[in-house]
């Protein structure tokens, strides 16, 4: 199980139950946060390209904070999710599209 | 022009090179300080110009216990005069409005020309022993900038020109004296007047207060310039991702980030373009960019475009001043981004006597063309309540402030602390507000 980050073109794993952030950080990667996880700032939301139907619902408190992002106002249409919040709930590969997000 | 710092006020309150006290912000001896020794001797801002038009029209200017009458004259001429009869005291108008021909005291209805000259007391035979002058109403200075009126309730003050100085260089080149008031809002808000032109007044707080606004914004790379009393900062047109998130530039279309600045400034900040930056905005998504031309090449070519298609000329204006502006601090009291085509400005003053209450408000201004008839100017919106939707920004920011207050008053804090760059222009605006109150000796 694991997530294709554009366009740095490189992968992460990523277990059931874990969120993107906390599963790229432990894989060394840089990943833009300024908030520490808490789903305060919104600079590690993604583009979700594939896979989105394996990631847990999206939650209230991280909704709103979407909801504020300039990408989901000038692209609404798009998968946008938190890193910080999102966690794998089925098994499966991912694509997503962050830059500034690379193995270090 | 000041005492010397050898006051005992001085230790108590005095910023250092390194150290800011709480008291600053919390002491009701320090609010009276400021307007002693503050808002009784600096030009301030009373309002605009539009606001008195026609002959008899005023506006009144209050500043704690001080208050004066801003009158446009049957002469044309533009007055100050202390808004008090001389005879019993009597406040002669408040808020804004219009004397129909003469100034007319409610009380004992003596009268006074619009230019605060004494045309009627009744029985004049029974105050034998006082000179005809002493029937005026005292004139305070009273001078035009920016479209702005101000006014200095000293005796015998500085030049208005002289105490801007450097901003009029500056900030003329925008042509601010025709632009005219879109919308004009006032809250009471839980802070400090100080906590607010703080929170204006650097763009340090962008990743705490504002982090949606660093996919396009470079905060790192925003300038600040202190002068002698106010002071200037800004960042350049260029939407740029921040340094804080480590995005490759080459990674995001710069057609993007102009999106996401754009429409994301007309979300957040209400008034802050005008509806030709939308349509430039809806142009720029929908046009195949040209072989070697920027999308920011391109959007500023369509704003200069627009401007001059709407009557603006914005020859004096470089391409930064078009794309991404300045904000300027006109001390004491105003603050705010300036564009090519607007304004939007904060005001804060101290709420009466409680140094924990201030009057905040919104000015957004746009540029008239010149050949252009005034139209009818706006309303002011009184008390606009807290929870009342300011856009995203300001949202933000109203957010801070009880919480700052709050925070200041928690006894036995240790002294506050500024960041040397980014604060820059922060820490030039206490020192100015200390130079008023304890003489510059110190600095």
């Amino acid at each position: 199980m694991a997530v294709l980050v554009r366009p740095a073109d490189a992968r992460f794993a990523l277990e059931p139950g874990a969120t993107l952030l906390a599963a790229a950080t432990l894989a060394g990667w840089r990943w833009p946060s300024v908030c520490g996880g808490m789903a305060e700032c919104g600079t590690c939301a993604v583009e979700v390209i594939e896979g989105s139907a394996l990631l847990a619902e999206v939650s209230p408190i991280e909704a709103v904070r979407i909801a504020l992002l300039p990408s989901f106002k000038t692209r609404p249409d798009v998968c946008w999710r938190l890193a910080c919040q999102a966690r794998l709930d089925y098994p499966g590969e991912l694509t997503v599209r962050k830059p500034g997000a690379r193995p270090q | 022009m000041l005492m010397n710092r050898d006051d005992d006020d001085a230790a108590a309150f005095a910023c250092t090179a390194t150290e800011i006290p709480r008291e600053r912000y919390t002491s009701r001896d320090f609010l009276a300080l400021e307007y002693d020794r503050l808002f009784a001797r600096t030009w301030q801002i009373a309002g605009r110009i539009e606001e008195l038009r026609e002959p008899g029209s005023f506006i009144e200017y209050r500043i704690g216990d001080r208050s004066a009458l801003i009158v446009r004259g049957g002469d044309g001429g533009l007055r100050a005069m202390l808004n008090s009869c001389p005879h019993r005291g009597t406040r002669l108008g408040s808020d804004c409005g219009q004397f129909a021909g003469q100034i007319r005291c409610p009380y004992h209805g003596w009268r006074w020309s619009l230019e605060g000259k004494n045309s009627f007391v009744l029985d004049r035979h029974e105050f034998p022993d006082m000179p005809d002058e002493r029937f005026d109403l005292r004139a305070i200075a009273c001078d035009i900038w920016a479209g702005f009126v101000f006014v200095n309730f000293a005796p015998d003050p500085e030049p208005l020109v002289d105490y801007l100085q450097p901003l009029p260089g500056l900030i003329d080149p925008y042509k601010p004296e025709r632009m005219r008031l879109t919308s004009r809002k006032q809250a009471i808000v839980p802070c400090n007047w100080k906590v607010v032109i703080d929170a204006f007044n650097e763009g340090y707080h962008l990743m705490g207060t504002h982090p949606e606004m660093l996919e396009w914004k470079d905060d790192a790379a925003m300038t600040y310039r202190p002068f002698d009393r106010h002071s200037v900062y800004g960042g350049g047109g260029e939407p740029k991702p921040s340094p804080r998130l480590g995005i490759d530039p080459e990674d995001v279309d710069q057609s993007d980030l102009l999106a996401l600045k754009v429409q994301g400034l007309i979300e957040a900040m209400p008034g802050y373009f005008t509806p030709d930056d939308i349509a430039a905005l809806d142009e720029l998504k929908r046009t195949r960019l040209p072989e070697g031309v920027s999308a920011g090449e391109y959007y500023l070519a369509r704003r200069r475009n627009g401007a001059a298609a709407r009557g603006l000329d914005w020859s004096a204006l470089d391409d930064g001043q078009v794309l991404g502006g300045d904000v300027p601090l006109i001390f004491p009291t105003l603050l705010g981004p300036i564009i090519g085509g607007g304004w939007f400005a904060y005001r804060a003053r101290p709420n009466g006597w409680n140094p924990g209450s201030s009057i905040f408000e919104l000015w957004t201004m746009e540029e008239l063309p010149e050949d252009c008839e005034w139209p009818p100017t706006v309303k002011r919106q009184e008390h606009e309540p807290l929870g009342h939707d300011w856009g995203t920004v300001l949202n933000q920011d109203f957010g801070n402030f009880e919480n700052v207050q709050r925070g200041l008053s928690v006894p036995d804090g240790p002294p506050l602390m500024w960041n040397r760059r980014q604060e820059a222009c922060v820490r030039r605006f206490h020192e100015v507000v200390d130079d008023y109150l304890f003489g510059s000796a110190g600095r």
